[in-house]
Parts: C-alpha cells; sequence; structure tokens
C-alpha cells in the first residue's frame, strides 16, 4: 500500500528546547495509525505542524505523492486535515447541526440558512454514524461522549481524508469506547486515514494497524500493531524495561484521618460515609458521572454542601471554602490541570507556592529567597523537566505540569490528599514517578483518596476500593487479592440494586 | 515568514538609510538653495527699483537687472526637501532603529535557541521592546521640536502625566487581576469636589481634608470591588455604572458649579520648591514604589496574578477571591484619591468635569506596558514605562502644535495598536508553547 502521507525530516526548535529531531511519519490510505509515546516526546508538536498550528523550522510534507505547504489551519483544511482535540471545540449554545455546519451553513438565496436543509443533512451524517443524536439538539445538552461524535460528524461532513484524534477516549466509558471504535473502523474502511494519539495501549492494540513511537522529540521506531506486545511498545516509549506498572508499597496503617459522614451535596453526592487512615489509598471507583469528584469537590469546600460532617485526626472541621479545607490539612489534586490545577500564566516557581505563601515569609514581605530554594528542592525532586523555575507553567508538558500540581500539594504538608484522576493523559513513565510519589505520601502517614475510572490503576494501587453509582457508595472492599474488576464494574453498574 | 520579517527589517534599514541620505543631500544643497533665493531676491529687488524709478521719473538705467534665475528640476525638488527635512530624518532614524532594533533581537534569539540556553522567559524582553519604542520617541522628538529637551517642558510633562501616573498603578493591579476600572476619572472629579466642599464650607483642616477624602475615593474603588466579587457583575458594567453615578454626583454636589481658591497649605502639594515640584514628586514615587513592592512582595499580590490568571486554580489553592478583587478595586480607587489631591491642588480649583476621559489614558498605559487585557500578566516598570510614553505622545502633538481632536485620533490608535501588539504575542507564545 502507497503512503498517503508522508513527513519526512521534521525539525521543530523552542527556545532551549529542540521538540523535533528529524521526525518522520507515515500513514496510508485507509489505515488507523497510532502516535506512541511518553509526554514531551514530541507527538502534540508533530500532529499541531500537521494541523498548521505550529511551522516546522526543517523538513516536509508529502500529500499523496506531492510536496505540500501547510502555513495555517487553513491550509490543513483545505488539504482536508482534520483534528479531534482533547479539548472539544464546539459551540456550546447552538444546535449539533449548526456546529457540524460551522462557517458553512448551507444557505437559500443570497443570506438565509436553509436550516431545513442544514437540519436534514446533519441528520443523515449522524444517522450514517449510528448514533442517536437529534440535529437539532443543542450541544450543550449531550454528553462528552456524543458531543464528540459530533466533531467526527463535523470532520466527515468535510470529507476529511486525514482525521487526528487526540486522546479520544479519555472522557469515554468503556460502552461508548465501543462505539467510537465502531465508528473509527467504518471511517478506516472509507479510506480515511486516522492518526491516533493515545495513552491508553490496550486500545491502541485494540484498533490500531501500525504505530509510530516516539522518543524525546525523535523517531524510536514503526512497528505493525498485530506483530508486537503490549511489552514491547512500552519497552520502545520508555527506552527501558518497567519491572512493575503499579509499584505499590504497604506501610503501616495508622488511625483514621479523614472521616466523611453522611455528606449531601445536590443530586451527585448522596449521602456517603467513608473513612481513609494514615498510610492508606482508598481507591473510589465508578463510571463516569457517579459522582466522584463531585463529592471530593464538596469534601474540599469547592461547591456547597447540605448536610454530613467531615473530621480530619478525629477533629470535626467545618469547609466552607477550599481555604478551610487547606487549614484542615486536606489537599486536592483536581482532574482538570489546566481548569484547575495550575495558573498557567505564572511562573512553575509560584504555581508551586500558591497554596502555600503562608509558609514564605509575613502576609507583606515575601521571603523570595526562600521560595526559591524550597521550589528548586521540589524540581530536583520530583525531576520536573523545566528550563528554569521562572518558566510559564503553560510552557510544560502534561507530565511535568502534574508533577507541578503534585509539588504544591506536597509542599502543603497536608494529612489528606484527595487526588482526581491522578494520571490522566500522563505518559507510562510518568505514571510511575506519580504512583512513586503517592507511595512516598503514605509512607511519611498520608492519607490518600484517589479518583480513577483505570481499574487496573484502582486495583493496582488501592488498599481498600469505594465504588460509586449514581451518588451513592454501593460498596467498600479490602483490595486483599480477592477483589476483580468484574466485581467492581458490578457494583459500578448499580448492581447490587438491579439484582437485589 | 521568518524571512519575510528580515526582509522587512532589512528593507526598514535601507528605507531608512535613503530618507537619511535624502536628508542629508537636501542639507548639502542648502547652500545652493541660499544663492538661488539671494539672486532671487537681487532681481526682485532690482525690478522694484525699476518700477519705482519709473513712477519717480528717474532714469532707471542706473540699476542692473539680474537674469532670471532659471530653476531646475533639481533646484525645485531640493526646495520642497527642505520643508520636510525633519520629517525625513525622524523618519529615517526611527526606521533604521525598527530595522537594527529587528536584526539583532532574531539573532539573539537564534543564538539562544542553538545554544539551547535556560534564558529567563517572560516579561524581561517585552519592557525592553517599550523601553526602546520609549527612548525612540524621545528622540523623534528631540530632534523635531527644539524645545523638547528642555528642563521646562520636561518640568510641564512632569506635572501632565502626575495624574495618570498615580492612577495607572491602581489601573494595573485592576487589570492585572482580569478586570478593568473605567470609573477613575468620576472618582477623581468627586473627591476633588468633595475636598473644596470640606476646606471652603465647613472649614476642614488640610490634612484631614486629604485623609477623609483619599479614603473616601478609596471607598467608591471599595463599592466597585463589592459589586464585581459579592454580586457577580462583570467589571466592565459595575464600572460602567459607578462611573456615571459618580459624575452625575459630582454635577450634583455643587449643582455644576466649579469650586476656586484653595488653602495656601492644600495648594503648596502641588507648589515647587527650588523650582521642582517636590511634594507632587515624592507622592507619585511613594505610590509607584508601593504599587510595585505589593504585587512583587507580598501575599496579596501573588494573589492579584492567580486571579486574574486562574480564577478556578486560584480559589482551589485556598485564596478568597472575593478579598482579592476587592482589594484590587480599594487600590485603584485609593489611588484615584491621591491623583485627585494631586490635580485640585495644582489647578486650585475643582470642576465637576475635571479628569474627564481619565480611564483611556491609564488603561493606555497599563496596556502600553505590557499587561495583559486578559489578566494574569503584567508588572508596575512596564506600567511606568507605558506612562511616559503616553505623556511624552501628549506633549510631543502639543509641541507640534496638533489640535485637541487629532490628538484624541492618535490616542485611540495607540491602544488599538498596543493590544494588537500583546494579542500577537500572545499567538507567538502560545505557539511556542
Amino acid at each position: 500500500m502507497a503512503e498517503f502521507l508522508e513527513m519526512r525530516g521534521i525539525t521543530k526548535r523552542f527556545p532551549g528546547v529542540l521538540a523535533l529531531d528529524n521526525v518522520s511519519l507515515s500513514v496510508r490510505k485507509g489505515e488507523v495509525h497510532a502516535l506512541l509515546g511518553e509526554n514531551g516526546a514530541g507527538k502534540s508538536t508533530l500532529m499541531k505542524i500537521l494541523s498548521g498550528a505550529y511551522r516546522m523550522d526543517e523538513g516536509e510534507i508529502l500529500f499523496d505523492g506531492k510536496p505540500v505547504e501547510i502555513h495555517s489551519s487553513h491550509d490543513a483544511q483545505a488539504l482536508n486535515i482534520s483534528t479531534i482535540y482533547q479539548e472539544l471545540n464546539l459551540t456550546e449554545q447552538l444546535t449539533v447541526a449548526e456546529n457540524i455546519f460551522m462557517g458553512r451553513q448551507p444557505t437559500k438565496g443570497p443570506f438565509m440558512v436553509d436550516w431545513k436543509g442544514m437540519f436534514s443533512k446533519a441528520q443523515t451524517i449522524l444517522d450514517d454514524l449510528g448514533v442517536d443524536i437529534s440535529a437539532q439538539a443543542l450541544v450543550r445538552d449531550l454528553g462528552v461522549a456524543h458531543k464528540q461524535m459530533v466533531e467526527l460528524a463535523k470532520s466527515l461532513s468535510i470529507n476529511s481524508r486525514v482525521l487526528i484524534m487526540d486522546e479520544p477516549t479519555a472522557p469515554l466509558t468503556s460502552r461508548e469506547i465501543k462505539t467510537l471504535f465502531d465508528t473509527i473502523r467504518m471511517l478506516r474502511s472509507r479510506g480515511v486515514s486516522i492518526i491516533y494519539i493515545s495513552h491508553r495501549l490496550e486500545e491502541v492494540m485494540e484498533v490500531c494497524d501500525r504505530a509510530t513511537i516516539m522518543r524525546d522529540g525523535r523517531n524510536v521506531t514503526v512497528l505493525n500493531v498485530a506483530e508486537t506486545n503490549l511489552d514491547e511498545i512500552i519497552r520502545y516509549m520508555v527506552g527501558r524495561e518497567l519491572k512493575e506498572k503499579f509499584p505499590k508499597i504497604h506501610p503501616d496503617i495508622g488511625e483514621t484521618r479523614l472521616q466523611v459522614d453522611k455528606l449531601n451535596a445536590g443530586k451527585q453526592v448522596k449521602n456517603i460515609s467513608f473513612s481513609v487512615r494514615s498510610g492508606e489509598i482508598l481507591g473510589i471507583a465508578g463510571l463516569v458521572g457517579a459522582g466522584r469528584t463531585e463529592t471530593a469537590r464538596a469534601i474540599f469546600g469547592m461547591d456547597p454542601k447540605e448536610s454530613g460532617t467531615v473530621s480530619v485526626d478525629g477533629k470535626e472541621v467545618s469547609i466552607q471554602h477550599p481555604l478551610d479545607a487547606i487549614r484542615a490539612g486536606i489537599g486536592f489534586v483536581t482532574e482538570d490541570r489546566k481548569g484547575e490545577g495550575l495558573v498557567l500564566t505564572m511562573p512553575v516557581s509560584q504555581n508551586i507556592t500558591l497554596a502555600t505563601l503562608e509558609k514564605f515569609g509575613a502576609a507583606l514581605r515575601l521571603d523570595l529567597g526562600g521560595e526559591k530554594a524550597v521550589v528548586l528542592d521540589f524540581i530536583d525532586k520530583l525531576d520536573i523537566k523545566t528550563p528554569s523555575h521562572l518558566q510559564l507553567a503553560r510552557n510544560l508538558s502534561g507530565g511535568n505540569q502534574q508533577k507541578v500540581v503534585l509539588a504544591k500539594w506536597l509542599l502543603s504538608d497536608a494529612k489528606v490528599i484527595l487526588f482526581d484522576e491522578p494520571t490522566r493523559g500522563i505518559d507510562v513513565g510518568a505514571k510511575i514517578e506519580v504512583y512513586n510519589i503517592i507511595n512516598s505520601l503514605i509512607r511519611s502517614g498520608v492519607a490518600v483518596v484517589m479518583i480513577s475510572s483505570e481499574l487496573p490503576e484502582i486495583l493496582g494501587m488501592s488498599d481498600r476500593v469505594a465504588v460509586m453509582h449514581q451518588g451513592e457508595i454501593t460498596g467498600i472492599f479490602d483490595n486483599d487479592g480477592t477483589l476483580t474488576q468484574e466485581k467492581v464494574l458490578y457494583y459500578a453498574t448499580g448492581g447490587k440494586k438491579h439484582t437485589a | 515568514m521568518k524571512k519575510n520579517r528580515k526582509l522587512i527589517f532589512i528593507l526598514c534599514i535601507a528605507l531608512g538609510l535613503v530618507c537619511l541620505a535624502v536628508n542629508l543631500f537636501a542639507a548639502s544643497q542648502y547652500g545652493h538653495l541660499e544663492d538661488i533665493r539671494a539672486q532671487q531676491a537681487a532681481r526682485k529687488k532690482a525690478l522694484a527699483q525699476i518700477q519705482a524709478a519709473d513712477i519717480l521719473g528717474i532714469d532707471p538705467d542706473t540699476v542692473v537687472v539680474p537674469d532670471e534665475v532659471t530653476l531646475t528640476r533639481m533646484d525645485e525638488l531640493v526646495m520642497a526637501l527642505q520643508g520636510a527635512r525633519t520629517l525625513l530624518m525622524v523618519l529615517g532614524i526611527d526606521l533604521l532603529i525598527i530595522g537594527v532594533g529587528g536584526i539583532l533581537f532574531s539573532l539573539y534569539k537564534a543564538r539562544g535557541k542553538a545554544a539551547g540556553s535556560d534564558k529567563k522567559p517572560g516579561s524581561g524582553s517585552n519592557v525592553l521592546g517599550i523601553l526602546i519604542a520609549l527612548l525612540a520617541l524621545c528622540l523623534d522628538l528631540a530632534i523635531a521640536s527644539p524645545v523638547f529637551l528642555t528642563g521646562s517642558n520636561f518640568l510641564n510633562v512632569f506635572q501632565q502625566i502626575s495624574i495618570n501616573f498615580v492612577v495607572a498603578v491602581g489601573m494595573t493591579f485592576v487589570i492585572i487581576s482580569g478586570g478593568i476600572d473605567l470609573s477613575v476619572g468620576s472618582n477623581i472629579a468627586l473627591s476633588g469636589l468633595l475636598m473644596g466642599i470640606l476646606m471652603k464650607n465647613f472649614g476642614v483642616p488640610v490634612p484631614v481634608t486629604i485623609i477623609v477624602c483619599i479614603l473616601f475615593s478609596g471607598f467608591i474603588g471599595l463599592v466597585n470591588g463589592v459589586l464585581i466579587s459579592f454580586l457577580d457583575l462583570p467589571p466592565f458594567i459595575a464600572t460602567l455604572g459607578t462611573m456615571s453615578i459618580v459624575r452625575g454626583a459630582a454635577y450634583t454636589v455643587t449643582g455644576g458649579q466649579p469650586i476656586y481658591t484653595f488653602p495656601t497649605g492644600f495648594t503648596a502639594v502641588s507648589g515647587r520648591v527650588a523650582g521642582i515640584p517636590l511634594y507632587s514628586t515624592l507622592i507619585m514615587l511613594a505610590v509607584i514604589l508601593l504599587g510595585w513592592y505589593v504585587l512583587r512582595y507580598t501575599r496579596i499580590g501573588r494573589f492579584t496574578y492567580a486571579v486574574g490568571g486562574n480564577e478556578s486554580c486560584a480559589r482551589l489553592s485556598g485564596i478568597n477571591i472575593r478579598k482579592v478583587k476587592c482589594f484590587v478595586y480599594l487600590v485603584s480607587g485609593l489611588c484615584c484619591g491621591v491623583a485627585s489631591l494631586l490635580l485640585s491642588s495644582r489647578l486650585d480649583s475643582a470642576v465637576p468635569t475635571n479628569a474627564d476621559g481619565q480611564e483611556m489614558d491609564a488603561i493606555a498605559a497599563v496596556v502600553i506596558g505590557g499587561t495583559s487585557m486578559s489578566g494574569g500578566e503584567g508588572s508596575m516598570i512596564g506600567t511606568l514605562i507605558g506612562i511616559l510614553i503616553i505623556g511624552i505622545i501628549a506633549n510631543g502633538l502639543n509641541l507640534l502644535g496638533v489640535a485637541q481632536g487629532p490628538q484624541k485620533m492618535v490616542k485611540g490608535l495607540i491602544i488599538v495598536v498596543a493590544v494588537i501588539i500583546d494579542v500577537i504575542r500572545r499567538k507567538a507564545s502560545d505557539s511556542g508553547a
């Protein structure tokens, strides 16, 4: 099969960083091609060059055998290259059809939008995709999975020949993922070339044909997915053997540190009670929308509570604002790194000390020297890859940004830390580093609550597992080796009630 | 695109050199032109003499009429050029600065890239850019107007910027926090009238008046802060409302009448000691140093950046957003109070229309200084340079005899250009991520 899209010898420099060093990528017609690598390996940069967001310094792009110039997203569009980003790019207040035909609505006469025609065309595309969405629905009323389908419909409607998908399954439930994969396979059979970026290697094995693996801005290898296995891919990605995916440790478990009693907050948090002890990891499993994040937000004072109590170290604490929670010794690593975890316009150093500025001198005289020393120590200890502690947070890669967020809460000397999807969107190597940081926390006596949608992670790291379904805890289990994914899923889907 | 940019810079240099060369050529032809003019004058004089002799009936033969000077095309051109010499010089020098500066900057960047240096990113290069713009502006004006570089003109500029100086410091806080304060001008006017009323109608001592009025201005700012943080009004709307309310109040308290002649103790604030406005200088210095210190070295200053950069992250980090927002508008209000003191004491009067459109100047200074309108980024040093640029442009336009109308247009244009630069810079740094 001939190569349909070829990127050759792509080099891209950023101030102080050689982001891409002579990287090549070739994708065939009707192929699902995985682009793999750790965070900071250069995948996103390469794709941004292909979609016209960045310009390459050196190299060439061949499309259907002919060299092309891509200087802007407009150029990419003209070549029928479209991208579905992790952060979906839809206008919430408009209808599905309007989003699909954004900027090129069918018209009737010189000025009038042909609404009827637009809705029926959009509906045809949606039906064709096999999704049950009305073209007249407002996008804001759709779930994440359906929004993604709208994005897909949009790229279909512009006749995409190359489709870039960046972590498409991250926000989806397993059933939704299956639908997505069916759609991907259908697109492939129509001759669309798909570049698939994901950290979920199992999914890559399932849906991709070939995989290009990158490391540190360079090509490592290209593999036929059918002829390889997970271990080999991981070895290429990290450049070393990974002994354990989950470096679970078992420090002494002490007194109860966090006790939550009959917590109620809105529709998503109903009568939640649990406790976590010093040195323990409590995993909270459940499907998207089960109320796990909402529970953590209510505990931390981000959302108002209706009733219930929270105690830290046996003392009941009143938490009305995150500041109360921090003072009580609770930390919260949110799932939305860019939206809530970091101030992207601030330097790494100021992000790390943001929640604990009280430690650095009086209110009217910050000890900048002391701050710098502490920050440099953390950058060193957590191996945060940044040119300087004054680098703006927005210039860091995802995994390093997550480490900055972790550093912020490590610095707060919290007794309890809530982690919400601590390893979402970061690569295998960085995941292990995050687990090791969590390990060092429980070793020092911190109690950890870990919300995660990845069951292997829940089962691999937790001492106990609480399962949530529709705002309630349906079961809390000791993770003593007898707990299986099936059992957790059973309770996560409300099995107990439905079968009882 | 990069090549294009270099080409533009080279073109700038070439054009600049051409401008300067033409200017030099015009200058060198100055003597020749003088000759021509002298000859023309001599002929005119002779002709006039003949005419006069004719009228008087004297024999005109004694007067020798020189031949008419034939002007070559070249001469005509040179004559036209003479008028535009200053313009050519200014233009030439500016183009040279842009060209050379641009090329040096890109070389510097290229070197930084190649060496993989971990130079400190951020505001440094931005401040440098506007500093160069400021120096170029001064140079231009120094060439264009002989008055510009005189001591009295400097004092003049200084006095003109003093109000905006103080207001822009407060505005820097507000804009870094992601907000905007449109009510500053009205605040100054009302506060000034209040000073007049307190001192003239109630005989309140000067120091007490000053303190009360500055606090009053702070209170207006605090009202803005409460509206914005507790009632969740968009800053633009909230301060637009207070702007109108407070301006209306200023007209109402005196029935639109101005208040004249304040006690000497009050006007002494803007008085001169040994030829310089000592007290107002000290006040301005204190305000900007305090502003700089608070932004850089205090917790609340750090929080101001955090709130402007990412409000939900700031909240999650335990920052009391409401407190921070109230604080920045309070600061802006207090600065208005100080500005009002400077203005009323200098004018020795308070008028309800005082400081009309002040918000424009302050916002312009802050934005030119590199503070981002979307919040989270900016610096006091940038604002300082921004204030100087705005002030010197206004002074330059005055010196060059530009009318008020075009002056306003120029000011608006500068704001638009500054924001365009801000947007472009943001895009560049986004794609450099």
